[in-house]
């Protein structure tokens, strides 16, 4: 099982960077990384130059890197979870319908391990992506801003990447429940949709998995974290594997 | 002022022309796109910026039968 496990994360990890999904989410995370804090700190320039042409006076607080990481933030949480989903989709959805699946299935191979060398190479893309973004967020910030908490920063990382994992797992769980990845594609953006909206709510919705986000501005700030969303993420997670392992089982390469 | 502008800009630059120049390179040995034109594609991917490489990397490149 585990040489099995080996070989099928290393496919994985090789067609990765062959289909460019390795390298394209290392350029988005590297230009969020350096165009989060950039766009805090001439934020208030390009309003006045927009304001000067406007004859508007835009009056603003002084930037600080408290600006930059919510910039990061909103980012990640909102471009950066839909190019996820994209990237995510074809996971299973994609090798069904092009035909590699069955190839693949013909040999002695668990579809439990076929999901967990996906999302093995998935954490290895969230962690590379993260990793630039991180460096270079902290490196603008240290020379633009004063007093930028890089240690908490890094901290705060791990829940974003929480976040990211969340979404990832999900979108391969559903890719692998259905036979095309756009309608995978479709169903993760209308679960994070729901999600968001719950998360914007009180009560239950401090359970939403997307509170993560804010709760990496309460870790920052140095405030206590709540741990109802990372305790709902490791439920999604894997209560979306579970699903997906049970439909998947029951699939039929000939359909 | 200006000449610290254009040095924290230029990575941004920097991986935009590393991502044009990739889709390039893959438009130049395929002869079959997704959705599109191969004429379209490559309008694409040099002038929207960022989501526009991403687009043909992640769509447009993947034509059943070619790939």
């Amino acid at each position: 099982m585990h040489s099995i496990l080996l070989t099928l994360a290393r496919k994985e990890l090789t067609e990765g960077f062959r289909s460019y999904k390795f390298l394209i989410w290392a350029i988005i995370c590297g230009f969020f990384g350096i165009l989060s804090p950039l766009s805090a700190y001439y934020m208030p320039e390009v309003l006045a130059i927009i304001g000067a042409s406007q004859n508007i006076m835009f009056t603003l607080a002084e930037v600080t890197y408290r600006d930059a990481v919510a910039q990061y933030v909103k980012n990640f949480t909102q471009i950066g979870s839909i190019i996820m989903i994209f990237l995510a989709m074809g996971s299973v959805a994609g090798e069904k319908s092009d035909g590699s699946l069955q190839f693949l299935l013909v040999r002695p191979v668990k579809l439990r391990a076929i999901l967990l060398s996906k999302i093995f190479a998935l954490v290895f893309m969230i962690i590379l992506g993260l990793s630039i973004a991180t460096i270079l967020t902290g490196i603008y910030s240290l020379y633009l801003f004063s007093g930028f908490p890089l240690v908490p920063f890094i901290r705060a990382n791990m829940l974003l990447m929480l976040y990211l994992l969340v979404l990832g797992v999900v979108t391969i769980s559903l890719s692998a429940m259905v036979q095309k990845p756009i309608v995978a594609g479709l169903g993760s953006l209308g679960l994070w949709l729901v999600f968001s909206a719950l998360g914007a709510l009180g009560g239950i919705g401090s359970y939403s998995f997307t509170k993560l986000g804010s709760e990496m501005i309460h870790l920052i700030e140095g405030f206590s974290i709540s741990w109802k969303p990372i305790v709902s993420s490791m439920i999604i997670m894997m209560g979306s594997v579970g699903c997906s392992l049970f439909v998947f089982k029951r699939w039929e390469p000939s359909n | 002022m200006n000449k610290e502008i254009v040095l924290l800009v230029a990575p941004l630059v920097v991986l935009e022309l590393i991502l044009k120049l990739i889709c390039l390179r893959d438009w130049s040995q395929r002869e079959r796109m997704n959705g599109l034109s191969r004429t379209a594609w490559l309008l694409i991917f040099l002038f929207v910026n960022l989501f526009g490489p991403i687009a043909y990397l992640v769509y447009g490149r993947k034509y059943h039968g070619n790939d």
